[in-house]
């Protein structure tokens, strides 16, 4: 029954196999991958949340606090984009997941109403959360993030003690949400080989043999066209009979010029995310204050989590508003109602999502790189008392910010021109594009805008 | 099987809901809800706990500014910490009511206090004497580590010494006997060991495995 792959002689950065490189083959299929990397992430899991919950209650002195939210959080769109969701692999939740499962695991299959809904109930956990960071100061608060990585860990417990696989980060982790939108501009895709697939009657990719279990996020590779809920944990490579899997480079964003079946939930997420990068800029501009101020003469009332929910709210209307309008407006051209033009175009905003998300948090990364550091040596008791936190000026971090959105800019129009030419007769594309093109540079504008203005630190 | 499943499922969405109520981060939010403020002859003074005034190990901060909301630095301040007289039995609750205790409150001049300069971490200070305050990265904030034996009200009296002229400002607090951040540490632990519990019973029920982890 087993096919032989055949030889692909293609450079690997033509879309030849990975997996022909010998060093990455064996990796890939050692009984240790991922676990060599999973472990020590979970070491320094368990690292963090004991200083984020018996740590300095100061967000400037603890280690978990820079550790989270100063590394972590900057580094994972980068990891998104490079490796996929490859993240998701090495979660410690997704450990802790899979831990508790071993033991008492009843492996119940997935609600309904989760596969149902899963995506949306992401996009209402992602909106939660940010909103609660905002309100209660969860990043700000040591103890607050630890609550945060607690109420996570409990879900995942729940998940693992109940239900079978990965059904937490398929279908309730928001940032599994945002890793599945931003995965699909990523450089590194899986994928079965079709002709090779087409005779296989095991599905043990799916399955799971003796030497891994099956995918933990419920992917068939056979029929899998996206790297959304793909991590790369090569349970699929270890189990294939056949070796008919492929690991890949791609350009960035190629996944989004061919989606095959867009789903609104997922292109409202994209223009969820914008709204979330802009108040989160908006939110830690120096001038945040002025407007605050301005905001509670205008509504009467100096109560932040009424003049912050305000704030989100608009700062969320805007791109779901102007990617309805422009939705709308391109349905003139291209005789598709809006509906189907907000879900197929939507994908086209990730690629700015990706680049406006890493600008953003490459502020923090480098403005108070040191912070993590700092940190860590005074667990040691040593301090520095006065030290600058920033790895490079003002100046570099802002013209990599600004270089950056310009390649969001350009992934983004690329994308929306190959969505249109995939999607529209000829006669149709420019009509359909321009509309778009215009809303990715007005996004683009606004993204810049914000970059240009002072921004207070996390740390 | 099917009732099961949904009755697992609800429980989980409510654990998840219930640990993202606004009470659960708002309790540990931070200090904002825990500073006690006072005017002394127009030098704003705020004390705060960084344990939110709970029973064992305290960071307290003072924070000192002037007429024109300016940090006050290099100043000389010490607090001294007074537990009420038979007020000492545990309380056994989690109620917080710190709350400044205004008709005391005086710009006098008061003679020099204690002048010695005990170690910054002070264990068992309470009623032993003023403890010496230092200043910390930040101006004008002072802090100094100390131990609450027992819950009940405690009296803390801020001296802080400007050109020379000693202040007073003197704060009520209610120490609890069990912090908040304990009891919500150990409601995860529960829920989580009661998760696994349940998980561990139910699974002597035969079920169908689709290749979980």
């Amino acid at each position: 029954m087993a096919t032989e792959l055949k030889p692909n002689n293609k450079s690997i950065f033509a879309g030849g196999n990975l997996l022909q490189i010998k060093s990455i083959n064996r990796l890939m299929r050692s009984k240790w991958f991922p676990g060599i990397i999973q472990w020590p992430t979970l070491l320094v899991f368990i690292v963090i949340m004991f200083q984020l919950l018996l740590g300095p209650e100061s967000a400037h002195d603890n280690l978990g606090t820079a550790l989270t939210w100063v590394l972590w959080w900057p580094l994972i769109p980068i990891i998104f984009l490079f490796l996929g969701r490859f993240w998701c692999a090495i979660c410690p939740f997704a450990t802790i997941n899979d831990l508790v499962q071993k033991f008492v695991g009843n492996n119940r299959p997935v609600p309904k109403f989760l596969k149902k809904y899963g995506i949306w109930i992401i996009d209402a956990f992602f909106i939660l959360i940010t909103w609660s960071d905002h309100v209660w100061g969860v990043v700000e608060n040591p103890f607050g993030s630890g609550v945060l990585m607690l109420t996570l860990t409990t879900g995942v417990i729940a998940s693992g003690s109940f239900f079978e696989r990965r059904t937490f980060c398929r279908h309730i982790c928001f940032l599994g949400g945002l890793s599945g939108n931003y995965a699909r501009t990523g450089m590194l895709a899986l994928r079965g080989t079709p002709e090779i697939c087409a005779t296989c009657t095991v599905a043990s990719c799916y399955k799971g043999t003796e030497k891994a279990p099956g995918c933990p996020l419920f992917e068939f590779p056979k029929t899998m066209t996206s790297n959304a809920n793909c991590v790369i944990c090569a349970d699929c490579i270890k189990n294939c009979p056949n070796e008919s899997i492929q690991l890949t480079m791609r350009p960035p964003t190629k996944e989004l010029w061919f989606i095959r079946k867009p789903k609104m939930e997922e292109a409202f997420l994209s223009a969820v995310i914008m709204g979330i990068v802009f108040v989160q800029n908006v939110t830690m501009l120096e001038v945040w204050g002025s407007m605050l101020n301005w905001l509670e003469k205008a509504v009467g009332t100096t109560n932040y989590a009424i003049t912050f929910s305000i704030t989100f709210a608009i700062a969320i209307i805007i791109p779901v508003a102007l990617l309805g309008i422009t939705s709308w407006v391109a349905g003139k051209f291209n005789k598709t109602n809006l509906v189907e033009n907000f879900a197929r175009f939507g994908y086209a905003i990730i690629a700015l999502d990706v680049a406006a998300h890493i600008a953003h948090n490459l502020f923090h990364l480098l403005a108070e790189g040191k912070s993590i550091f700092y940190t860590a040596i005074a667990l040691f008791g040593q301090e520095l008392h006065g030290a600058s936190p920033a790895l490079v000026s003002m100046d570099t971090i802002q013209i990599l910010q600004y270089g950056l959105i310009a390649l969001g800019f350009v992934g983004s129009l690329y994308t929306a021109y190959r969505i249109a030419k995939n999607n529209q007769p000829n006669g149709k594309i420019w009509g359909t594009l321009v509309p778009y093109a215009a809303l990715i540079i007005i996004l683009t504008v606004m993204n810049v805008y914000l970059f240009m203005l002072p921004m207070a630190m996390r740390m | 099987m099917k009732r099961l499943l949904y009755t697992s499922s609800t429980l989980f969405f409510i654990i998840v809901i219930l640990f993202a109520n606004p009470y659960t981060v708002l309790a540990y939010e931070g200090d904002d809800g825990h500073n006690l403020e006072m005017e002394v002859n127009g030098y704003h003074i705020t004390l705060t706990s960084q344990n939110e005034w709970a029973k064992g190990e305290n960071a307290i901060v003072v924070t000192l500014e002037d007429s024109m909301g300016m940090p006050l630095s290099n100043a000389d301040v010490e607090i001294l910490i007074t537990p009420k007289a038979n007020e000492h039995a545990e309380s056994g609750t989690d109620s917080y009511g710190a709350e400044p205790q205004h008709d005391s409150m005086s710009g006098m001049d008061m003679g020099a206090p204690a002048t010695e300069a005990p170690d910054m971490t002070a264990h068992n200070q309470e009623a032993a004497g003023p403890i010496s305050m230092t200043e910390s990265d930040e101006q004008g904030m002072y802090m100094v580590e100390t131990h609450f034996e027992s819950s009940g009200e405690h009296e803390i009296q801020v001296f802080f010494h400007v050109n020379g002229e000693m202040f007073q400002a003197d704060f009520m607090v209610n120490i609890s006997g069990t912090s908040s951040k304990t009891l919500v540490l150990w409601s995860f632990v529960m829920v989580n060991v009661g998760l696994i519990t349940s998980a561990g019973i139910l699974k002597k029920q035969p079920t169908t495995v689709k290749g979980g982890q």
